[in-house]
């Protein structure tokens, strides 16, 4: 009984250790734990397959920051891995300010893999004003008149042919806050009649579920489980899949400590 | 392992692990690590908004003669009439145009989104094309039902009422649950990144 009294008062920073040990270990020696695929994730690639390299183009909106990590920036490099697997071009675009910087990690990386700025894909960088933003780009996108870089919007080839959000054959949002769920829905999606996904962060899944079960959301990539359930279905593991074990072998932990944590208080009681 | 010879891989590692240093108790790292965060995204933020006005408002302005644009600039100064006691006043307008602009955005915008179209979402055949199906479409119309019934307040919850009103309070404890899950996967995520960027990135194990 003594063990189930010190249970109760285990120093705080030892379930810290333990929860670092719990997953740094399958991070170094991956279990390979199965994963399903869900409807909402397989639905987001089922669009992309379904695009036409030779006319259509993509926007993906970029709306987090590096403070939300690798739960979100895993989804946006799986999906455009797959576009450029299929040879799709895509325009990114943010409202808030820290998404050109997340922007470019995935840029830099395809530069270095040969693909051209400007003809594969573009950066425009960031608007303020959030939904008014939106608002305003999706019913004119030459708001933009210079990308991050500085060139001439309207010189690039990757934008001819573009006036409105609506030119864009598929709108893919990447957000950690409410803006690029329900801000896009109100200011875009709805009245524009656009198909629109989303990649969110594990913790908006809940408030985001809803929009994908009534249809006003065509996909949905929920966190680091979207991310490696995406990167299944394109066939190239990356980020998302390799902390997959990780991520269980935590949860187990922490069903662990809550059992412990009630069958001390509950025996402890008793006596 | 190798060890990597990027210094802004030490200076990401060192960073984390002085953040990290917080776990164990406050101490001078910490302090440094987060004051460096706070200072370099404000400092991010405040050039993001200045790089907004030179591209939006400046440039078209003077460059492209948007003569419009006047209105927003001047309206955006107006705003920093609230740091002059004497003329704090004039703030009020352009804050009566962007509280006007927003909910006129919004208000039908998100009447549509947030309650018609998901109302209609809700409208849906019972009998699906599995039975799996057809049993997820009544857990969620009768769910629906029952959290509906937990906020009438208009007539005394007794008898059945009561009943699925109880109901649906156990629902939304289920909800909050998966809610609750959902921050704790979401947490792990953010950690692991973090140790994939010490045992990945620099240390090279991973």
């Amino acid at each position: 009984m003594d063990f189930l009294k010190k249970l109760q008062n285990v120093d705080r920073r030892i379930i810290y250790l333990l929860f670092v040990l719990a997953l740094a270990i399958p991070l170094i020696r991956p279990i390979g734990i199965p994963l399903q695929i869900s409807p909402a994730t397989r639905a987001v690639y089922n669009i992309i397959e379904s695009l036409d390299p030779a006319t259509d183009v993509v926007l993906l909106s970029f709306e987090y920051a590096p403070g939300s990590g690798i739960d979100i920036h895993a989804i946006p490099v799986t999906v455009v891995e797959h576009l450029m697997k299929r040879g799709l071009r895509w325009v990114g675009v943010s409202f808030s300010p820290e998404g050109p910087l997340m922007m470019n990690m995935i840029i830099d990386d395809l530069e270095s893999r040969g693909y051209k700025y400007g003809e594969d894909f573009v950066n425009l960088g960031y608007m303020a004003g959030e939904e008014n933003a939106i608002r305003l780009f999706s019913l004119d996108t030459s708001v933009f008149t210079t990308d991050s870089r500085g060139n001439s919007v309207a010189s690039l080839p990757i934008m001819q042919g573009i006036s409105t959000v609506k030119d864009f054959a598929f709108v893919h949002g990447f957000t950690s806050s409410d803006l690029g769920i329900a801000g896009w829905l109100r200011q875009a999606v709805d009245p524009l009649g656009i198909d629109y996904a989303v990649g969110v962060v594990t913790v908006s899944v809940p408030s985001a579920t809803p929009y994908y079960n009534s249809g006003q959301l065509k996909g949905l990539l929920g966190g680091l489980r979207g991310a490696a359930e995406y990167e299944l279905l394109i066939e190239t593991p990356g980020l998302g899949a390799s902390m997959m074990d990780a991520q269980s072998m935590g949860h187990l932990l922490i069903l662990g400590f809550i059992l412990l944590g009630n069958l001390s208080y509950l025996f402890g009681k008793k006596k | 392992m190798q060890i990597s010879t990027n210094i802004w891989h030490w200076f990401m590692a060192a960073s984390i692990l002085a953040m990290f240093s917080f776990l164990y108790k406050e101490n001078p790292f910490y302090r440094v690590a987060e004051h460096v965060f706070v200072g370099s995204t404000a400092g991010h933020a405040l050039g993001m908004a200045i790089g907004n006005i030179h591209r939006f408002g400046w440039r078209p302005f003077f460059e492209q003669s948007k003569y419009s644009l006047l209105i927003p600039l001047v309206l955006g100064i107006m705003l920093y009439a609230r740091f002059i006691p004497k003329i704090n006043w004039v703030s009020r307008w352009p804050i009566a145009f962007l509280v006007g602009v927003g909910v006129g955005q919004s208000i039908y915008t998100s009447l549509r989104t947030q309650v018609i179209n998901q109302t209609l979402g809700a409208m849906i055949k019972i009998q699906g094309a599995t039975l799996m199906q057809t049993v997820n479409n009544l857990i969620g119309i009768l769910g629906l039902i029952a959290v509906l019934t937990y906020f009438i307040f208009s007539i005394q919850q007794k008898g059945v009422v009561r009943r699925v009103a109880h109901g649906g309070r156990w629902l939304m404890m289920v909800t909050f649950g998966v809610s609750f899950g959902n921050v704790v996967a979401g947490r792990i995520s953010v950690l692991l990144g973090q140790l994939q960027n010490l045992l990945g990135t620099w240390l090279g194990i991973i």
